[in-house]
């Protein structure tokens, strides 16, 4: 969920985690890199090979499909986070 | 920094050969631009130790690669309860079988007591080859349903509450069968037919090694055991048929009881043909000149084998007694309670 609304906003793999490490989500590459591709070979992410600073980089943003699901996401969490919320 | 190339080429030996190139070149380019960060951030290239630790915390090459590729199995955790159940079974089955073809060789061999110590010792390595045999069966049941899963047509009928087998207790007879059950017998019953016709063109799959024994002793099977044979092959199709019906129309949870009378009564067809066979002629001499040598044998065999089936013919006729008068009851209780 943490990956689909970061990726709102366009990234490649590595300024992506910077951004994650930023906000507080350490991830390991050896688990965001292939989350990316799964990602997109489940229609919720996009990409494009695009050169930037003299090198070639694969940009990823969410897809239209992508934006449904995390609205869910967000839903389901939000709804969860209230409840637990009245327990604490 | 060499240290990297050469854990993207241990990377790349790893990776789906199609897409080594695409993921190598995305992998590349975050992990370099993520080295130059360090370096500029230390002001100085790193040292080969600083660089070995960050290579080491990336994880090996093999676990980077592994997780670029969807989860595998060998059998899935959606088989797996089916898998359990059928290897249980059929191994139970391939022992019982597997001692009685070895209790009628060993009668009639030469020497009984160390046929029978032979086959005993054959027989760890042949489950094993069993068991070998049906792992493989379900993990290409597995790889099928994972590459194909989405050509396939859709399979099982959705779950319906409606479908639940009555409380135990209400009704006497067999227990309620769960959809695992169903679908393991099913498959089981696949692979015990599939075993059962391979059995004369590879009989080592029963006796292994052993295979060779039987054209060293001086007895042949009777026309009568093939009539057998195909008997019990064609009652084991329609065993399947049925299970498969079953289970595509949801019918499963209502009919273990009809089923037990019925595949009673279907196993009473091969039982009395050997059971009625002409002169109780099981096994014949391959050469009369042996008559006067093996006639006490083979008398003792074919008696032996008619007794036998004497017995597998009285307890299936009183399972069959003992299912109808069951289902009978039921369907009484049935029509009181509906009133």
């Amino acid at each position: 969920m943490a990956v689909l609304a970061q990726l709102r906003q366009e990234h490649y793999g590595y300024t992506l985690r910077k951004a994650l490490v930023r906000r507080g989500l350490e991830i390991e590459e050896s688990t965001l890199y292939p989350l990316l591709r799964r990602l997109e070979s489940q229609g919720l992410l996009v990409s494009e090979w695009r050169e930037e600073d003299k090198r070639k980089k694969r940009f990823y943003k969410l897809s239209a499909e992508g934006s449904g699901i995390l609205a869910r996401l967000l839903q389901e969490w939000q709804t969860i986070n209230d409840s637990i919320d009245n327990i604490l | 920094m060499e240290l990297l190339d050469r854990y993207f080429e241990a990377v790349r030996k790893h990776l789906p050969w199609k897409q080594q190139d695409d993921l190598l070149a995305e992998l590349r380019a975050n992990l370099e631009e993520q080295l130059e960060d360090k370096e500029s951030a230390l002001g100085r290239p790193m040292t080969g130790e600083e660089a070995e630790a960050w290579v080491k915390q990336l994880g090996s090459p093999m676990q980077m690669a592994a997780r670029y590729q969807p989860q595998q199995y060998l059998i899935g955790p959606a088989l797996f309860p089916i898998y359990r159940l059928v290897m249980r079974t059929a191994l139970l089955w391939f022992t019982v079988i597997y001692v009685v073809v070895g209790v009628i060789q060993a009668a009639g061999s030469e020497y009984p007591g160390s046929a029978l110590l032979r086959a005993a010792g054959r027989l760890p390595l042949q489950l094993l080859g069993f068991a070998a045999f049906i792992t493989l069966s379900f993990a290409v049941a597995e790889f099928v349903a994972m590459r194909f899963s989405k050509k396939l047509p859709p399979g099982l009928p959705e779950w319906s509450p409606g479908s639940l087998p009555p409380l135990e207790g209400k009704l006497s007879g067999p227990k309620p069968r769960t959809r695992t059950q169903v679908i393991g017998g099913l498959v089981f019953s696949i692979i015990g037919l599939a075993f059962w016709l391979l059995l004369p063109i590879y009989p080592y799959l029963l006796l292994g090694l052993g295979a060779a024994y039987p054209k060293q002793i001086p007895f042949e099977f009777a026309p009568v055991c093939w009539t057998f044979y195909w008997w019990v092959a064609a009652t084991s199709a329609l065993q399947i048929v049925w299970r498969g019906v079953e289970l595509a129309l949801g019918l499963w949870p209502h009919t273990a009881g009809i089923n037990r009378v019925a595949f009673a009564a279907l196993a009473l067809i091969p039982q009395s043909i050997m059971l009625f066979a002409p002169g109780h002629t099981y096994f014949t001499l391959r050469s009369t000149a042996d008559s006067a040598q093996y006639a006490g044998t083979l008398f003792s065999l074919n008696h032996g084998v008619h007794v036998a089936f004497c017995v597998i013919v009285a307890i299936t006729v009183l399972q069959l007694l003992g299912s109808g008068w069951q289902l009978a009851a039921n369907a009484r209780k049935r029509s009181m309670a509906q009133g």
